[in-house]
């Protein structure tokens, strides 16, 4: 596997050697450097007491200092030309004194040359190579970074791009064939997890196309058999098909109000799927609140009388919300009718708009037995009703509330309830999206 | 009115033809599917036509279609179906129907929500 680990440990021993070569020769030629200084101090200690011989009389001292000279000499040739001189001086004849002393001069103006020629090539070689692997790992550095970007950045900066396609683009991606090491081990990886999370979302999605027609074929199964039910009895009840005594009337009283019932909660049920599934659209458009409020009041009018409860709509602020208008209207049938459930007769129920928090707050407030703080948390979940009321006008499904909450949670909305047993109860529902009523539109008499 | 009724289901077809003639004294001519229906209106004339949704052989809304579409019939059609989503009525209104009923229906309301179909689509 090409590993970028690998390659690492590579570079590591690269820069190693470089290092330790350049250390090597550096010291090499440093230690050459001294040794020709040292020859030139020695070559100038040399020409000082040559010229000493020369110039003054003979010195057992002298002859010393130049013995010692010539056995510091580690040159074979120099020790040579140096003997010669000292036997010369030691002779005390001035003419071979005089040629052993042009010979030794000769002899040493090269040999300082020579050294200093030595000093300056091995400092010139010193910098070449100390620069030489300045640049070498300047060069080493810069291609090792392009290799890095090709094979790590750049393949990360992709597998993050290709992450975020993933995620905005509905799931869909493309790959190419990952490269053989560490980040390829990641693409690969993140596809195999991409393949996964493609799988269950097209299962899901299965499963909620099946459920949605699973909903529909059991609605339609059973609403046929209801549709028989129902109008047989409705025919029997009419008396259209024949007199009935009163325990028949009552009987069949009874089995249309449960019959009815039973058509309401499979209609709730069907509702509350659809709902709750994913595609689930609202229908939204810019509907003055006091539309909303004023056609729910109007549809429970039969109710009203029926109940002996008046609904009355205490205030609201003139602005337009966009919701679904059917649907909101929904909610507050809903709402409304449940606290006329819960008004006894001659009683009445409250209505009231207003903007809280920047939201439009809608309150339906009852003057019924209330709600203890643990059914507070049970109303709205599906099937809890709280204990029947003493007159059942209608008895209910145990949906409406959860119908409720979906349908205001849908209109990212929330709802809920404050009450006390034996203060009443005040269900409230919120909706976000509201503005100042435009002008100009015609409102709905009242 | 005389009213031909397309229902596949005994039960609802006898219970609606009864409604129909003794509640709204009209006279009722009953088929069980689309196919049916079609001959019907191609021997004899209807004051309304009243469809099931779901039918063998010819279902609901290709029925209408034929009757609408390819015989052109000027007589009013009105779909009777357990389905009540709004994309089915607007279906049905756009083949050509002039009203719809729900199932369940109530057999004493029945025949006033006709009349106002009719009332309304004229």
């Amino acid at each position: 596997m090409n590993s970028i680990y690998r390659s690492l440990q590579i570079q590591f021993y690269f820069v190693l050697c470089l290092m330790l070569a350049a250390s090597y020769f550096t010291f090499k030629f440093s230690k050459e450097i001294v040794a020709a200084k040292t020859n030139i101090h020695s070559h100038s200690r040399l020409i000082t007491l040559m010229y000493e011989a020369r110039t003054q009389p003979y010195s057992k001292k002298i002859s010393y200092e130049l013995q010692k000279s010539r056995a510091y000499s580690l040159n074979p040739t120099r020790a040579l030309h140096i003997s010669n001189f000292i036997q010369a001086y030691n002779s005390s004849n001035r003419n071979i004194l005089e040629k052993r002393y042009q010979e030794l001069l000769d002899y040493e103006n090269e040999y300082v040359n020579l050294n200093e020629t030595i000093i300056e090539s091995k400092s010139d070689q010193i910098f070449a190579i100390v620069f030489g692997a300045l640049l070498l790992q300047i060069l080493n550095i810069f291609l090792y970074l392009r290799a890095m970007q090709k094979q790590m950045l750049s393949p990360i900066e992709h597998l993050t791009q290709k992450i975020n396609d993933f995620m905005s683009g509905s799931y869909s991606y493309r790959f190419t064939t990952a490269p053989d090491n560490e980040i390829g081990n990641l693409e690969r990886s993140f596809r195999l997890m991409a393949e996964e999370v493609i799988k269950n979302m097209e299962e899901l999605q299965a499963l909620d196309q099946a459920k949605s027609e699973f909903m529909n074929i059991v609605s339609h199964e059973l609403r046929t058999p209801m549709t028989s039910i129902k109008g047989s009895l409705g025919l029997i009840a009419s008396g259209k098909m024949g007199d009935l005594s009163d325990k028949v009337k009552k009987l069949i009283g009874i089995a249309e109000i449960e019959s009815n019932r039973l058509i309401r909660l499979i209609n709730d049920f069907l509702d509350l799927a659809k709902i709750e599934a994913k595609n689930y659209s609202l229908d939204r458009s810019w509907v003055p609140l006091e539309k909303i409020l004023l056609s729910s009041v109007e549809s429970l009018k039969g109710l009203q009388e029926k109940a002996n409860v008046n609904i009355q709509i205490l205030g609201y602020p003139k602005v337009e919300v966009n919701v679904d208008a059917d649907k909101i209207q929904q909610v507050l049938v809903n709402l409304l009718s449940n606290a006329m459930k819960f008004t006894t007769e001659h009683g009445s129920v409250f209505i009231q708009a207003d903007i809280f928090e920047n939201k439009v707050y809608i309150r339906i407030k009852d003057q019924g037995p209330g709600i203890s703080e643990e059914n507070q948390q049970k109303i709205f979940q599906k099937f809890r009703q709280a204990s029947s009321p003493d007159r059942p006008l209608v008895k209910g499904t145990g949906l409406g509330l959860s119908i409720a909450k979906a349908l205001v949670e849908a209109h990212e909305g929330k709802i809920s309830v404050v009450s006390e047993i034996g203060k009443g109860s005040e269900f409230y529902f919120t909706i976000p999206e509201y503005r100042e009523e435009i002008k100009g539109k015609e409102t709905i008499a009242a | 009115m005389k009213i031909l009724l397309a229902e596949d289901d005994i039960n609802i077809s006898t219970i609606m033809a009864i409604t129909l003639e003794q509640i709204g004294n009209h006279q009722v001519t009953v088929v069980e599917d689309g196919l049916a229906a079609v001959e019907q209106v191609q021997r004899q004339d209807y004051d309304l036509i009243i469809l099931d949704g779901m039918m063998p052989k010819l279902d609901g809304f290709e029925t209408c279609r034929k009757m609408k579409t390819d015989l052109h019939l000027k007589m009013p059609i009105i779909f009777m179906s357990a389905k009540s989503d709004e994309s089915s009525k607007k279906a049905g209104k756009d083949l050509g129907a002039i009203g719809y009923i729900e199932k369940p229906f109530d057999p004493n309301l029945v025949c006033e929500q006709i009349e106002k179909i009719l009332e309304e689509g004229m």
